[in-house]
């Protein structure tokens, strides 16, 4: 699932920064960002955070300590579970968990795009773009978010679209 | 909120901790360690937190630290954040497998100990002079860190010199412990049993996955590439397993010697004893209009798929079809386009004929009603009615023009709308306010013809006595509902017009089109079309075959199968089977009735007269081959709902589905067996991979055969794709490419691979026959597939024999460029809102004169009109002289004009300004074609790449024509087809 450097590039020129000073920390593979002071913030989800309230986009983050609170768990359960899933299984595990998970929901929090979706957008987007016609009838609510996500204004830049179906094309008994 | 964990959770620690810190009460439910809890992911598993019926938190970090934001304690900085992710992401990954090996296994390796020491000495230097993480005040990153580390330093047998060697985290640790929360947190999640209460919690929850896993894998993570190795799905994963006895069955039949042999067809069809007799009718397109896609795929094309299927299950199956010609409408068309009606039907059945042959409709015979046999038969069945006395008689009030002698249609009168005052309303409708109405409630009505005003007049007219006929008709149809093929729809429609309780219906009209009606005082009438067009079924057949009683009144040995789209379901299922269940004669009635819903063109409906959407005519323009047209309208059928065609799905599909899987696989095949086996079949011996895959290749196919016979085609194509998925899967698991360069048990294996890929081939192509024929056939050619292939069984039998030849392998299908569909879908989005005959200004076809639409002037206008509108008839009602009248109409009509105008009417889409340069270039490009063409034809090419060249011409031609100013479809004469539009 993709790099979070790449992503941390693509998320900022979405936010409207014009240049960002991503590093990697070599032992750990952990994003550093150099921020104001010499300082350096460390991690994928905090620097994320960071960009987006540097550009005001507090929407991003959740208004509500609600929102707030499901934008952090998702950005943990990014980079905990789906940047590192091992093995094919769990990689469908991590799919299906996100398709139940969004069955009855536009997005991941609350009803307009945050953090969360962009963010998982990215990190899904190889799976995604792999994955047959017939996966991704069968994860249809993750299929119709993800489709969603990639036509939001400004999103995509430079991630090739991944297409989908309008309609179901595979029957019931399709194994 | 309530707080669900299982005792002893480290991570419920932190709830715990935050929630007594904050005084934030908290509802607890105690599950077991391995209880699935809602919201609970597949690897966050415990402790959730409902906040509200809107939000679980599953995430204890997330959760801590909400409690204290809702508490007004959370300190806001981005030290929390990166602390927070960095227990997540870095801590656990690491300690986790450490605690599950020292507290649950109790041993831990040095590399463990290592790699926890590391980490603790960064969280040291974090602490180095300061009391807590963040500033002065305990925050989520000090709860969570405590609750992440709390077990390990209290498990002391391998950090047990921790306290010496981290002197910060030492001063910060227990100056935590000794706060009255962390120590009420503490007691709450283990009960008071010390740290062995987190045993078996830690060894229930899931491991958190490390950070890193191997560098492969990291570095793709970490640039974004995908490494495809490591991404690509594995190959084999089978969610179903066979049984042993499908594989034992199918190995069988696979070495089955013998197979049915097809039967020839030979004319004419007649049933046979002892045989399944099956008479298949698609509703009778009505001769004056050119067919789109919604009515091809609604019943000539799904039926046709459904006789292919039945001829090649060697079924004695017989297919007709033909046009509906008789009625108004074919009087209407006649009179606009200055012919006889006799002529408009020759015109028109000659064009459907044609879009059917194009789309490769294999009728057994394409009729049409206006013959002497529908006279005989019509008549016949009318005098059996008569004389069981189902026709009764009463008056109706009509319309008639005394200058033209005759009843008028509701279409030929024309007048003022009763309603809305508008001055050119028609007999039927309203085009200005919409509303449906009654020919004799127009005010100032004129006979469409001659202008002259009718007189109402009563006439006498026949009725059919449907209420008498109802209780056999529901006898009859129980017993069809129950045995028969009917789809719900069908049966929807059918049972509430019963519900609602059949009326008499009227069966004559006061027309000169139609069958003459024998019954003496009626002599001047002719029977109403929908009495008259079903029973066009059995005259087309009596055209086709003198003995055509054999099948229509034979009910014991035929089966009558209807296809339609919905809104004919009542003429089939009710009123036909009346007349033939009151005629009373032995007749063959309906027995499966499939009805399609609608088809919708892109965001809209096909219309003719704003020409949106494809048309039957259009389709060959298109140089899109005629069999991928039918797989796409096939599968998109709209079986049980409505659906919708779409250009942009459409190239997808080709893309994906046609090129990629099942044109993919194909030539994959016979490119192996051609290329390296010199286009010889090998010997195949099976191993158990391959014989599982026999099994699972019978079971898709015994599911075609089960959805085609039940006439779910759209299902049936998923079957023919998901066994060219498993083909494809076959051969990528099996490599032959890389087994072909191996040793003699690799080479043999190859042989094996690439053979039986090639009989998956070969059955691909019979299962594809009745959806793609032409497609088919090429497959057939190229794997030079016997005759016997063409039965489909529900065994998957081993045709290409070890020896057999192939012929020469080629793609099947071509790439669609979305390009190109973006042009097509230009090209029939029509005119945009056409309303021109509510406007009285443009209703004359207006000079090709090149205006764009302005919606904004438009509106202006809109309005001006509406203004000039209102003056005029004030003028009118205070009796203003006439010239002052005339005047201000003058202005309304000009106005009008304008209006027409900036609402892009009139105009036909295109710049009619001349572009010599093109032009010239366009003449090169067309002679040059017109050559190639002429070659293909001349060396015998196959059908299908003639007609794309010749779709290559006719565009070229279009073009030129638009170079050269003029309208293009006045120059289409020249081409092959005349695609006569309107």
């Amino acid at each position: 699932m993709a790099g979070m450097k790449t992503d941390i590039e693509v998320l900022a020129a979405y936010l409207g920064h014009s240049s960002v000073d991503v590093d990697i920390d070599d032992k750990q593979k952990v994003p550093l960002l150099g921020v104001d002071g010499g300082f350096k913030l460390r991690g994928f989800g905090t620097i994320c955070k960071y960009l987006a309230k540097q550009a005001k986009r507090l929407d991003l983050l959740g208004n509500q300590p609600e929102a707030q609170a499901a934008v952090s768990q998702w950005l943990e359960y990014r980079i905990t579970q789906v940047d590192r899933c091992g093995t094919d299984k769990d990689k469908q595990c991590i799919l299906e968990d996100i398709n139940r998970f969004l069955q009855k929901r536009v997005y991941l929090v609350e009803y307009q795009p945050t953090l969360a979706d962009l963010l998982l957008y990215y990190s899904l987007h190889s799976v995604m773009t792999e994955l047959t016609f017939l996966e991704k009838q069968k994860l249809m609510h993750l299929s119709r978010w993800f489709n969603q996500v990639q036509h939001l204004p400004g999103i995509y830049q430079t991630l090739p679209v991944v297409p989908f179906q309008r309609n179901r094309i595979y029957g019931h008994s399709a194994h | 909120m309530k707080l669900i964990s299982d005792a002893g959770n480290i991570h419920t620690l932190k709830i715990a901790i935050a929630s007594e810190l904050t005084g934030t009460h908290l509802q607890y439910e105690e599950v077991k360690h391995d209880e699935k809890v809602s919201g609970a992911l597949t690897q966050n598993k415990l402790p959730i937190l409902e906040v509200d019926t809107g939000l679980t938190l599953f995430s204890a970090n997330a959760a801590c630290r909400y409690i204290l934001c809702k508490a007004g304690q959370d300190v806001d900085s981005l030290m929390v954040d990166q602390w927070l992710e960095w227990e997540a992401a870095e801590l656990q990954p690491v300690l986790w497998p450490y605690l599950v090996s020292s507290v649950g296994q109790g041993k831990v390796e040095s590399k463990q100990v290592q790699a926890v020491k590391g980490l603790l000495a960064h969280l040291d230097d974090a602490l180095h002079l300061k009391e807590l993480i963040v500033r002065d005040q305990i925050s989520a990153a000090d709860i969570v860190l405590w609750s992440a580390l709390f077990p390990a330093f209290f498990d002391i047998a391998a950090l047990q010199d921790w306290s010496s060697q981290y002197l910060n985290i030492s001063r910060w640790f227990n100056k935590l412990s000794q706060h009255p929360a962390f120590q009420k947190g503490f007691t709450m999640v283990t009960s008071g049993k010390g740290v062995s209460a987190f045993k078996a919690s830690l060894l229930a929850q899931p491991v958190p996955p490390p950070a890193i896993w191997d560098t492969k894998k990291l570095k793709m993570m970490l640039t974004g590439s995908g490494d495809k190795e490591n991404t690509e799905p594995p190959s084999e994963e089978k969610s179903v397993s066979v049984t042993a006895e499908e594989t034992k069955a199918a190995v069988a039949a696979w070495k089955q010697m013998t197979t049915p042999t097809p039967v020839q067809r030979t004319h004419p069809i007649l049933p046979q004893e002892g045989k399944r007799n099956i008479l298949i009718t698609s509703a009778l397109p009505y001769v004056n209009n050119v067919p789109h896609l919604g009515n091809i795929i609604g019943c000539v094309l799904s039926a046709d798929v459904y006789a292919r299927f039945c001829r090649l299950r060697n079924y004695n199956i017989l297919y007709i079809c033909g046009t509906d010609e008789y009625g108004t409408a074919t009087e209407t068309k006649a009179l606009e386009e200055g012919l006889t009606p006799q002529q408009i039907c020759d015109k028109y059945n000659k064009l459907h004929s044609e879009i059917y042959e194009w789309f490769n409709i294999d009728f057994d015979y394409f009729g049409r009603t206006s013959t002497t046999q529908q006279t005989e038969i019509s008549q016949d069945i009318f005098w059996k009615l008569y004389e069981k006395g189902f026709v009764i008689t009463d008056t109706v009030e009509q319309l008639h023009c005394a200058k033209c002698d005759r009843f008028l249609a509701d279409r030929f009168v024309e007048g003022t709308c009763p309603l809305c005052a508008y001055e050119d309303a028609r007999g039927d409708q309203c085009d200005k306010c919409g509303k449906l109405i009654n020919a004799t409630e127009l005010k100032n009505p004129k006979c469409k013809v001659c202008k002259t005003t009718p007189e109402i007049k009563t006439s006498e007219h026949l009725f059919l006595d449907l209420p008498k006929l109802e209780p056999t008709l529901s006898t009859y149809l129980d017993k069809q509902f129950e045995d028969g093929i009917w789809t719900q729809n069908a049966k929807v429609i059918t049972k509430s017009w019963i519900r609602d309780g059949l009326k008499p219906r009227c069966i004559t009209r006061d027309l000169k089109w139609g069958t003459p009606v024998p019954l003496e005082g009626f002599t001047d009438k002719v029977f109403y079309v929908w009495f008259d067009a079903p029973i066009g079924y059995i005259s087309i057949m009596a055209n086709y075959t003198d003995k055509w009683k054999q099948w229509w009144k034979n009910p014991q040995q035929v089966q009558l199968y209807n296809f339609m789209a919905k809104d004919n379901v009542p003429f089939h299922s009710v009123i036909f089977p009346c007349t033939l269940l009151g005629a009373d004669d032995n007749f063959t009635i309906v027995n499966h009735l499939s009805a399609c819903e609608y088809l919708n063109y892109e965001d809209g409906k096909f219309s003719k007269s704003r020409g949106v959407g494809v048309f039957g005519n259009n389709a060959q323009e298109t140089g899109v081959p005629a069999d991928i047209w039918r797989f796409y309208l096939l599968f998109i059928r709209p079986e049980s709902q409505d659906s919708t065609f779409a250009w942009e799905d459409f190239v997808l599909k080709n893309n994906s589905e046609l090129l990629n899987n099942l044109g993919n696989f194909i030539n994959r095949a016979l490119m192996f067996v051609a290329n390296s086996f010199g286009g010889q079949v090998q010997e195949i011996t099976l191993t158990s991979e391959d014989e599982e895959l026999l099994a699972l290749i019978t079971r898709d196919l015994k599911a075609y055969v089960d959805c085609l016979e039940k006439i779910k085609l759209r299902e049936g194509i998923t079957h023919i794709l998901n066994i060219s998925r498993l083909g494809n899967q076959y051969m990528q698991a099996n490599k032959p490419w890389e087994l072909v360069k191996g040793d003699a048990t690799q080479k043999s294996r190859a042989g094996t691979v690439v053979s039986l890929s090639a009989n998956i081939a070969c059955l691909l192509s019979v299962l594809l026959q009745p959806y793609m024929p032409q497609v088919s056939a090429t497959i057939q050619m190229q794997v030079n597939a016997p005759k016997e292939c063409s039965v489909i069984t529900e065994n998957f039998v081993c045709l290409l024999k070890p020896g057999h030849k192939i012929g020469t392998p080629q793609p099947l299908f071509k790439k669609m460029d979305p390009k190109e569909a973006e042009a097509h879908k230009k090209k029939f989005a029509g005119q945009g809102d056409d309303s021109k005959k509510a406007t009285s200004g443009g209703k004359g076809k207006g000079p090709a004169a090149a205006v764009a639409a302005n919606p904004a002037e438009a509106e202006r206008l809109t309005a001006e009109v509406a203004k000039q509108g209102d003056a005029v008839r004030q003028l009118k009602a205070s009796k203003a002289d006439k010239t002052t009248i005339d005047a201000a109409v003058a202005v309304l009509l000009d106005l009008k004009k304008q209006l027409s105008a900036a609402q892009g009417q009139n105009s036909h889409g295109h710049s009619n300004t001349a572009d010599p340069a093109a032009a010239e270039r366009l003449t090169a490009e067309v002679i040059k074609q017109g050559d190639v063409v002429r070659q293909l034809k001349a060396s015998k090419a196959d059908k299908s790449s003639i007609d794309e060249a010749v779709a290559v011409l006719l565009d070229l031609k279009k073009q030129l024509a638009l170079a050269q100013g003029q309208n293009p479809t006045d120059v289409q004469g020249s081409g092959k087809k005349k695609g006569k539009k309107k």
